[in-house]
């Protein structure tokens, strides 16, 4: 993958953050330890049992929990209803019940997300970054990533071509982020116009035409040639990096 | 009900009314032929008898003699009594009975009775001819009215009658109310019954067999209600336990694949394109389980909100191509009505159509196409889905309206009930590849 991050200061203070993992399923634990280890998170503590975890929380601050909800001694709700005594992280609960009311509990008792097992483990970094970012009020670090010999700068709002900048629009922007959120999947339409113009965006297809077009321009050696951008017809587009 | 039961009632009251009124008539007419039924008079037997003895009857040199003999029954007797109050002359006439009478004795017996025997009497020119009976073998009254009340009779007669039939509808609609009440009572027992809700009849009246009948079907009833329930919910915590046994495993192979997937290693990386594929099938299974659970025990959407499908639909193709890693399995779309809407459960729908696409890429080699066509006919949407590929066996088509034994073949069975669950009708079957009809109410903007 062609991806390339830069972290600056804010990511750095960013994946310092400490994580708290409970979960009793041992494998489970240390593959979530892992990938979020990989993504640049090292302080990442795991607990089997809501005993050990408030013995951490009381121990360190803690900045994100990610809760298991069926543990050995207790429900991770109630474990989340007696950190919240003391400990005001945000939450993340992570369990196999995917039933709507548990959800709903889940959410009522403060958590601020809920995801149901089985998950990608990149779903569940992007959502954990998501969430410190918002908790913390940490801003997005200068990022992009490169395509063949172009780099898309997200601070910069460009794509750097032969040295030269070719400036992106805001809405060029949001629709280059949410196709790179979904590398090498299709991005319906409807997903890409609901990005850029919100709930409302019936009757703004054409617009998006366009907009890709431009993008095009500045993305691809060969516009009428999409070797990046490439336009999956009647469904949407998918932006795919070719190492080759 | 209440018309039927209120034709219950008015047939039961007439049937009641009309039978009283026919006793009614039968008794008055029957009272009539009694009252004039000679059988029980001696009146005729013994007006023969004087006569016969007044015209035989003769007397010479002051000796009454009966000139021919009569035949007076044994126990009765006969007597001459003549202007001065002599009896003259008898004919088996018991000891008791005076020789000799006043005018007031006269007029007393000549109407009732001499000595308790009733007897009837003939004036003749020999004297007054007495015909005495056995005693108390014969009840004398003596009736007597004005003319007046003969001539109001027929007047008073109707205004009994009238009061009659007043009477006798009046009891009938009584009876008819007790029963259209009972009735009533069990019409709305069989009904609740009919609701499945719990009856308790009274038991009691004329229909306390039957109201026990209706208490004891309703209890037998809630009994079998409980069984269902308690087996239902045996399944669906079964069904949740394997889902939730499952998902756990799951997030590991799924995590350890992607891991898999970042290896420089080319072999090492295509094995966890392929773990990565296979688990994210699992995964929907198990999210099809649950669905198909849920939808097993409430067949209603719960999220029903303004939908546009098309957005819906393109998005279920795009998650089937993206979760797809051979680029032979194409979509190929013709959405003719781009605002159509519907009222429906986005999530639900989504699967539904997700499961019909992957279907036809997961029982169909690459490369295979699938053409999907929306479109608006007045108030429905009928969507046609139609794949070139080799179609599904008949046995599979046959059962879409059971849930199937194992999680493999549930897409097609849970995309038919979503389909259902939101109003509209779902034909499949095989022609040059597999194709699906669904039709779902419009809404209208």
């Amino acid at each position: 993958m062609g991806a390339v991050n830069a972290m600056n200061d804010n990511d750095k203070e960013l994946y310092n953050k400490k994580i708290l993992l409970v979960d009793d399923e041992p494998e489970l634990s240390r593959t979530i330890v892992q990938a979020l280890n990989k993504a640049g998170f090292y302080s990442v503590y795991a607990a089997p049992d809501c005993r050990s975890a408030q013995s951490i929380c009381r121990s360190q601050p803690v900045s994100l929990l990610l809760l298991d909800v069926n543990l050995p001694d207790g429900s991770g709700f109630a474990l989340l209803s007696s950190l919240r005594g003391f400990c005001s992280a945000p939450a993340i609960f992570l369990t196999a019940r995917g039933q709507e009311q548990d959800r709903l509990l889940g959410l009522e008792l403060g958590a601020d997300d809920y995801i149901v097992k089985p998950f990608f483990m990149q779903e569940l970094v992007l959502r954990v970054l998501a969430l410190l970012r918002r908790s913390y009020g940490i801003k997005a670090g200068c990022q992009g990533f490169a395509l063949g010999k172009r780099y898309v700068d997200y601070g910069k709002a460009a794509v750097i071509a032969d040295g030269r900048e070719l400036p992106l629009t805001a809405k060029e922007l949001i629709l280059l982020k949410k196709l790179y959120e979904n590398l090498g999947r299709i991005v319906t339409y409807d997903s890409l116009c609901m990005a850029a113009w919100g709930e409302e965006y019936y009757g703004h297809e054409n617009t998006l035409t366009v907009h890709v077009r431009r993008l095009r321009e500045k993305l691809e050696e060969q516009p009428s040639k999409p070797r990046y951008l490439l336009t999956q017809r009647g469904l949407g587009y998918k932006l795919v990096i070719d190492d080759g | 009900m209440d018309k039927t039961a209120f034709k219950i009632f008015i047939s039961t009251t007439a049937i009641a009314a009309s039978t009283a009124v026919l006793l009614l008539l039968i008794n008055f007419f029957s009272a009539g032929v009694l009252i004039t039924d000679h059988n029980y008079s001696t009146g005729d037997r013994s007006e023969t008898i004087l006569r016969e003895a007044e015209q035989s009857l003769v007397c010479c040199d002051g000796q009454y003699r009966l000139e021919n003999p009569i035949a007076l029954p044994e126990d009765c007797w006969l007597a001459l009594i003549d202007l001065k109050g002599e009896l003259v002359w008898s004919s088996q006439l018991p000891g008791y009975i005076p020789r000799s009478y006043s005018i007031n004795d006269i007029a007393v017996m000549s109407r009732w009775y001499l000595c308790d025997h009733p007897v009837y009497v003939r004036t003749t020119g020999l004297g007054l001819l007495v015909l005495g009976l056995p005693r108390e073998s014969l009840g004398k009254y003596q009736l007597q009215y004005t003319m007046a009340w003969f001539d109001s009779l027929p007047r008073r007669l109707l205004l009994v009658i009238a009061v009659d039939l007043v009477v006798a509808f009046l009891l009938a609609a009584l009876l008819g109310a007790g029963l259209y009440r009972r009735l009533k009572q069990i019409w709305s027992g069989i009904s609740s019954l009919g609701r499945e809700e719990a009856v308790e009849l009274p038991e009691r009246g004329l229909t306390a067999s039957v109201a026990a009948a209706i208490n004891r079907c309703s209890q037998a009833l809630r009994r079998k209600d409980k069984a269902l329930a308690e087996r239902d919910k045996a399944r669906i915590n079964w069904v949740n336990g394997i889902s939730h046994d499952i998902r756990t495993p799951l997030a590991v192979i799924m995590g350890q694949s992607e891991l898999l997937l970042s290896s420089s290693d080319g072999d090492t990386r295509r094995a966890g394109e392929l773990i990565a594929s296979q688990s994210l099938k699992v995964k929907h299974l198990v999210e099809d389980l649950d669905l198909m659970s849920s939808l097993e025990n409430d067949m209603q959407p719960q999220r029903k909100a303004p939908l546009r499908l098309c957005p819906t639909i393109r998005q279920a193709a795009s998650d089937a191509i993206n979760s797809c890693s051979d680029p032979g399995y194409q979509v190929e779309l013709e959405l003719l009505s781009p605002a159509a809407c519907i009222l429906g459960d986005q999530a639900l729908l989504q699967r539904a159509f997700f499961n019909l696409i992957s279907n036809s890429f997961s029982h169909n080699a690459a490369p295979c196409t699938l053409r999907i066509r929306l479109e608006q006919l007045k108030s429905s949407l009928h969507i046609h889905l139609q794949d070139d590929g080799c179609g599904v066996p008949q046995e599979v088509l046959d059962s879409l309206d059971t849930m199937p034994g194992t999680a493999h073949g549930m897409g097609l069975p849970m995309a038919y009930r979503i389909i259902l669950a939101h109003g509209g009708s779902f034909s499949c079957g095989n022609d040059k590849g597999f194709f699906v009809d669904i039709s779902l109410p419009a809404l209208q903007p």
